[in-house]
């Protein structure tokens, strides 16, 4: 199996660049997300990878082997369309079949690699379906299978759940991390759906404003982000103003009643220019004003199904959080005021150096 | 939905009339004037009979006449399709400005009158043509060689103009195609050329079939190209009905030729449309 390398890669149209200096390792059968906002360049990434784009600079390694200069049709990857581009003029069998077809692999062995494939996504009754008469999930499922059959070194899937709903996205999700497992081939996955990284990724690498910005596990990526884009691109979350004088840094919040909590204290010298900030599911809501609890006013809420996000205005911050739901649990009623405690313990700093908390 | 169908009616009715007036009446007017009896004269009697068509079907020149005309037709449709696909994948390549400039260029023999663009060929390809004229000067060549009053010659000459039709259908269809499926088909192996076989053909389908349809009625409908390049080597169908019309003034015989070979285009063209629609309905199934 196989072994992803970017090193120093520059990517860009004319004069702009696009990608600037990417050093990436996807390690052997790992599923890799590529998570950022519209226009990042995640596209972009994949393409130079499959080969339909080539890099300004930079070299690109599959297992050692420098692919940079190679052409689409000697790259031994495997991709997934958002679009699924199964050939219209093909039924489900032939589509498969193509890239074996290619390959001159004989007729027999043909047959049996194509209805493994298509067994294995358990579309194998649908081998004489036209592409236009399967749903946008059955189509997808055979765009991995003719994918996945011809045995590629690499699988690279471009947001290949975005045409789906939602339920039908969250069961796709989990067929493709099950088959990834199973077949064990290194996998990246491009996706603008944060829930979808998280959930189903090995590795998740933040792409913003030309560059890497983190590489990371989820939970990584999620607690210790290394600076404010990631920390606000991934989730929501709260930055928490700081005080600085000569020796320390202080993280504090002033509320409506201009109660001020001092929340941390740091020595100047080691937190200079730090950011701070705490995840809305980490604020707590409060029945009744204590000493440690400050008090806000509601100012919007958002009904999620099993939770509702609310933003408390303090005195001058304004803080998001989460409050799951329950039966027994009195609903929130916006302009209402809310008194809320933040645990020290769960305010984070974002560190270039690897983020966390104290 | 009356009402609606109403509104349509009226809005269409423009058209309407306008192909009453321009398309229909004259093809009544041909279809009576081909049951006229034949004669030189400017006065046509009245009675109605089929002489015409006995004596055309009587007449061995007629079907070579009409061979010709089938063979030319097909061969130049041919022809242009395939020549289209190069030219018709880079416009649908090209973007912007580059493009304007593409279709501009690709349209500008349709700008010139038949004439001179036949007249240019002659300066061209005739005995004291430009190329005959360069090799004999290079004296490569004792003696002119023909190029004109022959079939190739008339091939290139309709080729040149009817191209553009093609190109535009092909490149038409080859514009619905996703361009992941190039992509797709590229990962998966494949060479651009059997890409081309494989994905890029069977989807233009219905680009080629156009094509066909309207270069082949084209061709099959024009005389001053073969009267200008081929003379009378080359009889086709449409010189004879204009000779009919113009040099004999055999009016009647003109119409019954024209009605001949209008059924004769229309059933080609009915034909191969099945066929193509049969090819399709093989690809895509169903
Ligand atoms: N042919 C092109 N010429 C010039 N710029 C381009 C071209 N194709 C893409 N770009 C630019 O490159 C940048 C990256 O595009 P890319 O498609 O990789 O983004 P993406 O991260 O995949 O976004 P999305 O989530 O919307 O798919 C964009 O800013 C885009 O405008
Ligand atoms: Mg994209």
């Amino acid at each position: 199996m196989a072994r992803i390398i970017f090193e120093n890669v520059d990517y860009g149209y004319k004069d702009t660049n696009i990608l600037n200096n990417i050093n990436l390792e996807v390690a052997n059968g790992e599923l890799f997300s590529l998570v950022g906002p519209s226009g990042a360049g995640k596209s972009t990434l994949l393409n130079l990878l499959a080969g339909f784009l080539y890099p300004k600079k930079g070299r690109i390694l599959i297992d050692n082997q420098n692919i940079t200069e190679l052409p689409p049709y000697k790259r031994n990857v495997g991709l997934v369309f958002q679009s699924y581009a199964l050939f219209p003029n093909m039924n489900v069998f032939n589509n498969v079949a193509y890239g074996l077809k290619i390959k001159k692999v004989n007729r027999s062995e043909i047959k049996e690699r194509v209805i493994k494939a298509l067994s294995m996504v358990n579309l194998e009754q649908y081998i004489k379906r036209m592409p236009r008469e399967l749903s946008g999930g059955q189509q997808q499922r055979v765009a991995i299978a003719r994918a996945l059959v011809i045995r590629p070194q690499v699988l690279l899937l471009d947001e290949p759940l975005s045409g789906l709903d939602a339920k039908l996205r969250q069961k796709m999700r989990s067929v493709i991390r099950e088959l990834q497992q199973r077949v064990g081939i290194t996998t990246i996955l491009v996706t603008h759906d944060q829930s979808e990284a998280l959930s189903i990724s090995d590795q998740i690498a933040v792409l913003g404003e030309g560059k890497i910005q983190q590489v990371g596990t989820p939970e990584a990526i999620y607690n210790r982000p290394v600076n404010a884009y990631v920390a606000e691109f991934i989730g929501s979350t709260n930055l928490l103003n700081t005080v600085s004088t000569t020796n320390e840094i202080k993280v504090s919040l002033t509320d409506i009643n201009e109660k001020t909590i001092k929340f941390l204290t740091r020595p100047s010298k080691n937190f200079k220019g730090l950011k701070f900030m705490i995840r809305p599911e980490n604020i707590r809501l409060v029945e009744h004003a204590e000493p440690e609890t400050l008090q806000g006013i509601l100012t919007k809420i958002e009904y999620l199904g099993n939770a509702e996000k609310g933003w408390i205005q303090l005195k001058t911050d304004e803080l998001v959080f989460y409050r799951s739901i329950n039966h027994d649990k009195k609903r929130l009623q916006t302009g209402s005021v809310i008194n809320f405690s933040i645990d020290p313990e769960l305010i984070v700093s974002i560190n270039q150096n690897g983020s966390g908390r104290f | 939905m009356i009402r609606k169908d109403k509104t349509n009616f009226f809005l269409i009715l423009p058209a309407i009339l306008f192909l009453t007036a321009f398309l229909i009446l004259p093809l009544i007017i041909l279809l009576l004037m081909a049951f006229r009896s034949s004669g030189n004269s400017i006065v046509i009697d009245d009675t109605l009979t089929i002489n015409n068509f006995i004596s055309i079907f009587k007449n061995q020149s007629f079907y070579s006449g009409i061979l010709n005309t089938l063979k030319l037709s097909a061969i130049v449709s041919i022809v242009c399709i395939v020549l289209a696909y190069f030219p018709a994948l880079t416009l649908v390549k090209t973007k912007g400005n580059t493009k304007t400039l593409l279709y501009v260029v690709l349209l500008s023999p349709m700008l010139t009158s038949v004439v001179i663009r036949v007249y240019s060929w002659i300066v061209i390809l005739s005995s004291n043509g430009i190329i005959n004229q360069s090799l004999m000067k290079l004296h490569l060549i004792k003696s002119p060689l023909s190029l004109m009053w022959n079939s190739t010659s008339l091939v290139i000459a309709f080729v040149q103009v009817l191209l553009p039709y093609a190109i535009i259908f092909i490149s038409n269809s080859l514009t619905k195609i996703d361009n992941n499926l190039f992509r797709a088909s590229n990962s998966l192996g494949a060479s651009a050329l059997y890409t081309f076989f494989h994905v890029i053909l069977p989807l233009t389908i219905p680009g080629i079939l156009s094509s066909f349809t309207l270069i082949f009625s084209l061709t099959a409908g024009s005389y001053i190209t073969p009267m200008l390049i081929a003379g009378h080597q080359k009889q086709v169908m449409a010189l004879t009905i204009y000779q009919q019309a113009m040099q004999i003034m055999n009016l009647p015989m003109a119409a019954a030729l024209s009605v001949v070979l209008l059924l004769v285009v229309i059933l080609t063209i009915v034909i191969t449309n099945y066929l193509g629609r049969l090819w399709e309905v093989r690809v895509y199934g169903k």
